[in-house]
């Protein structure tokens, strides 16, 4: 037998990739002492094989059983996924069931087959059937934490074809047919690789925006299995992007069922809007590319609230480059709103301080910002004070022309406390343009906190990082450090 | 004494397993480094939890590892930083795991390119060869779910039976 396409890709693909030495060393010293690592055949590998040679003759009676339960396993399947759960849908169960060798009511099932009757009675007749024998499965189910009343809910496939192994072989073991289900899985959704079009979204037509939104909802109930009232309580926006659609989701987890809470491992203490977006092919299909899935404060902060996002369209730097005043316009309104949302919603200090560099809406609001008084240094000369520090520290081979001249400069002024309002100063080299980069990618910088009423330096950090990923990670985190 | 079976224990389980990890976080991930970081993460939860890990199911921990493994790639794509990340996948990102002359690339591509939780399935089923009940209990959704989210994937993949 040809092994299927599928399988043979992912093993080819996925079977190259090992290990390294230096993971492997790493993983060895999880524990506090560094272990030897085990050499020769392991006794578990050994046990292994000869598990598996016990079950060899298991495996023949599972592949006579899958030979004999393939035909009408695949009418079972047939019927059973049909999207409308019609009439004749059920009749063709119900002969199936008297083929297995259920004892049906007799009577009940003479109404089914009785084409003087009204199609309602009939079906009515047929459900009671199908219900009296595969009714506890259905129920459970149709449990109201799984499906919608509006859903249809049919015998479950593996239920039925257990049945029809055992009407096959009533010896068979749980096993064999289990093994017997599998084969058949297998066999039933794979087609010979010759038959198997080439995916190619870049020929396909764009569908329309209003197209793109159903697609999008028909994404939450076919791929998350959320159900009708899930989806009503979940936004939805479609945006276009060069590869396809863009649909971005936000769903207050407290609004989902317990299932969906497991699978995502919601705990009721980080209940809050769960966001995300997957990116849908041209023609509304599911190849979802760049999707994340987390918790986010957008909503509770118009972008349109940040001063000057319309030039900047960064929510961070158009919070930076705005005046003094702007800041504290700005933490006046929107700081208590953040504050109490975070407060409301347990779970999300812990979520959001662990990884905050990139929730604006967080790291703007966690200190407040406001405007200097007549004690304060006023913003030029805490400016001045900073450059001179940086300069003093002798680091990045600084000078004071490259200073004015590839640097960007920011100023905040933090009254969290009070009674100790502080200066912050962010220098930092940009290489590509004021306007291009967020201040926290640039390749060195300087940030400094300072006494408001004194201009003392209290505290200094130094950012450089090596070239790549890595260094844009370093520089937020110490970004992120020095914006708190 | 038992502190140093536990150890011994977990390195058969590394042994073990750790490929078939790394190579399920990469799948999820779709990044090298993440990857590694994820693996790393799972083998010290393991490793934190292992008085409430049965001993007598070493053999059988393959779904217990990678339910911890695809439960660790979740919250590193649940984090904060994870959406300011271009995650596009294409033939560069694979390359790092195909080998020099390997058909079906384009497949691979699709099935990479398939949302989370019809990724999580169709690896589960396909690569690591696990039932549709085993599925189940890893990602912790109905078996009914897990045959509907590969007959999903198979759509997708234009891989269903006509």
């Amino acid at each position: 037998m040809d092994r299927k396409r599928l399988d043979k890709c992912l093993e080819a693909h996925l079977s190259k990739i090992t290990i390294s030495q230096e993971l492997h060393e790493s993983l060895q010293g999880i524990p506090k002492g560094r272990a030897s690592r085990v050499s020769g055949f392991h006794p578990a590998l050994l046990l292994a094989v000869f598990l598996c040679l016990l079950s060899a003759s298991a495996i023949a009676a599972a592949w006579t059983l899958y030979q004999s339960a393939k035909e009408p396993a695949d009418q079972l399947a047939s019927i059973l996924s049909h999207d409308q759960w019609s009439l004749e849908g059920k009749e063709q169960l119900i002969d199936m069931m008297v083929y297995i060798g259920y004892d049906l009511d007799a009577q009940v099932l003479q109404a089914v087959k009785n084409p003087t009757l009204e199609k309602a009675e009939r079906e009515k007749a047929a459900e009671a059937i199908i219900a009296q024998t595969y009714g506890e499965q259905m129920r459970r189910k149709a449990d109201a934490s799984i499906l919608q009343q509006t859903e249809t809910v049919k015998p479950d496939m593996e239920t039925v074809f257990r049945d029809l192994c055992l009407h096959i072989n009533p010896e068979a073991s749980e096993e064999e047919i289990e093994a017997a289900y599998q084969s058949w899985l297998l066999e039933y959704y794979s087609v010979d690789q010759q038959s198997i079009p080439k995916a190619d979204h870049c020929k396909r037509d764009i569908i329309s925006e209003a197209e793109a939104q159903e697609k999008a909802r028909a994404y939450l109930y076919d791929v998350l299995n959320f159900s009708q009232t899930e989806i009503d309580h979940t936004s939805i926006s479609v945006s276009r992007e060069e590869k396809g659609w863009r649909a971005a989701f936000a769903a207050d987890p407290g609004t989902l069922r317990d299932a969906l809470k497991k699978e995502w491992a919601f705990s009721p203490a980080a209940s809050g809007l769960w966001q995300w977006s997957v990116l849908l092919a041209d023609n509304g299909d599911f190849v979802a590319e760049d999707e994340y899935y987390a918790y986010c404060l957008d909503h509770l902060i118009p972008a349109s609230a940040y001063p000057g996002y319309s030039v900047y369209e960064d929510k961070t730097r158009a919070f930076l480059y705005a005046s003094v005043e702007e800041q504290a316009a700005f933490s006046e309104k929107w700081k208590p709103i953040v504050d109490d949302y975070i407060k409301s919603h347990p779970g999300f200090e812990a979520y959001f301080s662990s990884a905050p560099d990139f929730c604006t809406e967080y790291v703007i609001t966690r200190h407040a910002y406001g405007r200097p008084t007549d004690e304060s240094i006023p913003e030029a000369k805490a400016l001045a004070i900073a450059k001179k520090a940086y300069l003093q520290a002798g680091i990045h081979g600084v000078t004071a022309e490259m200073i004015e001249e590839r640097c960007a400069c920011f100023t905040l002024f933090d009254v969290t406390d009070a009674s100790a309002p502080v200066w912050k100063v962010s220098i930092a080299f940009d290489t590509y343009g004021e306007a291009s980069r967020r201040p926290e990618e640039h390749k060195d910088g300087y940030f400094v906190v300072m006494d408001a009423a004194s201009g003392a330096v209290i505290r200094q950090y130094i950012q450089t990082g090596p070239e790549g990923k890595s260094r844009e990670c370093h520089n937020a985190d110490l970004f992120a450090e020095w914006f708190r | 004494m038992a502190e140093k079976q536990d150890e011994l224990w977990l390195q058969q389980i590394i042994q073990m397993y750790a490929n078939d990890a790394l190579r399920t976080c990469w799948f999820m991930l779709k990044d090298r480094q993440l990857a590694e970081d994820a693996v790393q993460e799972t083998f010290e939860k393991i490793w934190k939890h292992r008085k409430s890990i049965r001993r007598e199911e070493s053999l059988a921990m393959k779904p217990l590892i990678l339910k911890i493994a695809m439960n660790t790639c979740r919250d590193v794509m649940r984090s904060a930083w994870w959406k300011h990340i271009d995650r596009r996948i294409d033939m560069d990102t694979l390359s790092a795991a195909r080998p020099a002359a390997y058909p079906d690339s384009d497949l691979m591509i699709d099935v990479m390119r398939l949302p989370y939780p019809l990724r999580q399935v169709v690896l589960l089923y396909h690569f690591h060869r696990l039932t549709t009940t085993e599925i189940s209990k890893t990602i912790g959704i109905s078996q009914p779910a897990v045959v509907k989210r590969l007959k999903k994937s198979y759509r997708i993949l234009k891989y269903e039976k006509e």
